[in-house]
């Protein structure tokens, strides 16, 4: 235990996320001998980014603005959305450039051990946004695991009475890979999910 | 395949160890609480990846060490792998095959596949439905490790189930429209865990009537039985679990259906292979309250060597290891000549004893005493 306001410092960095609290501490002393200007930037930039930084009213997307950048993009299509658990995996779907439509964030996956319900994601934004009668398809971007699975079922049987096309991310093989090294879970994914080539 | 080499680096009483082991049947011998079990014990967790003595790994590692290392070389039709675990307090365990790391449990699991006997081995017969469950478990994954993900993937959804369960207890109309989801994975998952729990338990109860006889010099009748509760609550009773895969999900369909209510009022998941049964029966009775002490080692050492067999019929690498820990001492004179001629013409065989004359007379080829973590040729 230190004094005062260092020992502060190393709690409230050990409440992040992937901060031991042996990181917290080498973190804590490296702002504190470091320059000054170093840390009061990283402060400034912490304050900055949390009075400015909201969430997008249409999607919920980060964004400084009252809509985000995709949001408000005139160039993307109308016509699709895709359903990701987190802003993050945006990012991630946007580095492929293979989407051009908008996004729908849902805030988390279904898991009620952690109490999470439909209830407690952006279900009901969603729905709205699908009254929209030029939107005629919906991606599904879950995670490929138990939770972001269950989430995907309760959308398709959601959204199975609307007049929507309603698809679901592949899941198969790594590109780069080797079938041979592929886990029986993979190559069964892969094989069930297999595409029509002539 | 057998094992060739051991190390270990503050796992239990072992600050550091390295052992080289030969082929055939070798005796480890030494008093009591000076680590025979403990080194068996390293010997088994690196083929299951988990303690037969502990739930949980924390109290492997030493006391005042953040980890602890094990590593095993493996002879399989002389090719060899190093397998190599790390665990760790603070931090996620690690996995080595060839020095490399492994991500996936199932990468390292029955690499190394043995079959171990201790006198615990008396509960399989006589204590509760869980120590069977468990034998059919691990006994599945060391033999099809890809199992490993799908008993992982069932208990996950089961703790998702049952958090919904309790969420909506004691609330008058509560929120259950994703019930049904966790349903269809529960059903999905469990049914495969089921036929493959199925399959290992036919191909089980011949040999165990074969070795029982022999081992007990008995002419009853054993059988082995793997059974689901089906019916509502208060009409409930045992039958066999269906090979149809397409019954048994049926059937778990409608039992969760009928138990809605009793699930809702205890927030728990009450139907499942997480509670099928194995029932042993011997001359029509059940083995867990009817065998005598004689009768229920003769099971339990049977149902060892039968997993022995089904283990060697369906492995491209040999025969698996047999670990004896201490058994010798508990069988009378008959069971432990009688055992003795099952385990000697596999591979290699570790055998544990307080001090060489309560060891069977074997044709050793190795000998070893263990005393304070220290193990002398």
């Amino acid at each position: 235990m230190y004094d005062g306001v260092i020992q502060e410092l190393i709690d409230q960095l050990g409440r992040l996320p992937g901060v031991g609290p042996k990181s917290a501490q080498r973190i804590a002393f490296h702002l504190i001998e470091t320059d000054s200007e170093v840390a009061l930037e990283l402060a400034d930039v912490l304050r900055e980014a949390k009075e400015k930084v909201r969430f997008c009213i249409t999607c919920g997307n980060v964004s400084e603005t009252e809509q985000c950048s995709i949001c408000l993009d005139p160039k993307r299509e109308l016509t699709s959305i895709c359903v990701v658990e987190d802003s993050k995996d945006i990012n991630s779907i946007e580095r492929t450039r293979e989407f051009r439509g908008k996004y729908h964030v849902l805030g988390g996956a279904i898991s009620p051990i952690i109490g999470i319900g439909p209830d407690q994601l952006r279900i009901k934004d969603l729905l709205k946004r699908l009254s929209d009668p030029e939107i005629t398809e919906v991606i599904l971007a879950t995670n490929p695991n138990l939770e972001g699975e269950a989430t995907a079922t309760y959308l398709i049987r959601l959204l199975g009475s609307m007049e929507i096309t309603v698809s679901k991310l592949a899941s198969g093989l790594p590109v780069g890979g080797d079938l041979e090294y592929a886990d029986d879970m993979t190559l069964g994914r892969a094989f069930e999910g297999r595409k029509r080539v002539n | 395949m057998w094992l060739k080499s051991l190390q270990l680096a503050n796992f239990r009483n072992y600050s550091q160890l390295n052992v080289d082991f030969s082929v055939g049947q070798v005796l480890l011998y030494g008093q009591n609480g000076e680590g025979k079990t403990n080194l068996v014990e390293a010997v088994s967790y690196l083929s299951t990846l988990e303690s037969h003595r502990v739930s949980g790994y924390q109290t492997l590692i030493q006391k005042d060490q953040p980890t602890a290392q094990l590593s095993g070389k493996v002879n399989h039709n002389s090719r060899e792998l190093l397998i190599g675990v790390e665990l760790n307090k603070e931090s996620n365990n690690r996995y080595f095959l060839n020095g490399s790391a492994r991500k996936k449990t199932s990468e390292i699991l029955g690499l190394i596949r043995t079959v171990s006997f201790s006198p615990e081995d008396l509960d399989l017969i006589r204590r509760d439905p869980g120590d069977r469950r468990k034998f059919l478990d691990s006994s599945l994954v060391q033999l099809k490790p890809r199992l490993s993900g799908v008993k992982a993937d069932y208990e996950r959804v089961l703790k998702q189930r049952n958090a919904l369960l309790k969420s909506a207890r004691g609330i008058k109309n509560p929120e259950l429209s994703t019930l049904e989801i966790w349903n269809d994975q529960l059903v999905a998952l469990g049914t495969e865990l089921a036929a493959e729990r199925l399959e290992l338990v036919t191909a089980l109860s011949p040999l165990l009537q074969t070795f029982y006889t022999a081992l007990s010099d008995s002419k009853d009748e054993i059988s082995l039985r793997l059974v689901s509760a089906v019916g509502s609550d208060e009409n409930e009773k045992w039958t066999d679990i269906e090979s149809d895969p397409k019954t048994y999900s049926q059937l778990f369909y409608e039992r969760l259906e009928s138990l809605r209510n009793k699930e809702l009022e205890r927030g728990i998941t009450l139907a499942g292979p997480h509670r099928d049964e194995l029932l042993i029966d011997k001359a029509g009775l059940l083995a867990r309250t009817h065998a005598s002490q004689g009768e229920a080692w003769s099971l339990a050492l049977g149902l060892k060597l039968a997993l022995g067999d089904v283990s060697r019929k369906t492995s491209n690498n040999g025969d698996p290891i047999l670990l004896l820990d201490d058994v010798f001492a508990v069988l009378d004179k008959g069971r432990r000549e009688r055992l003795v001629e099952f385990v000697t013409d596999y591979e290699q065989v570790l055998i544990t004893a307080a001090d060489e004359t309560m060891a069977p007379n074997l044709d050793w080829s190795g000998k070893m005493h263990v005393s304070g973590g220290v193990v002398s040729a």
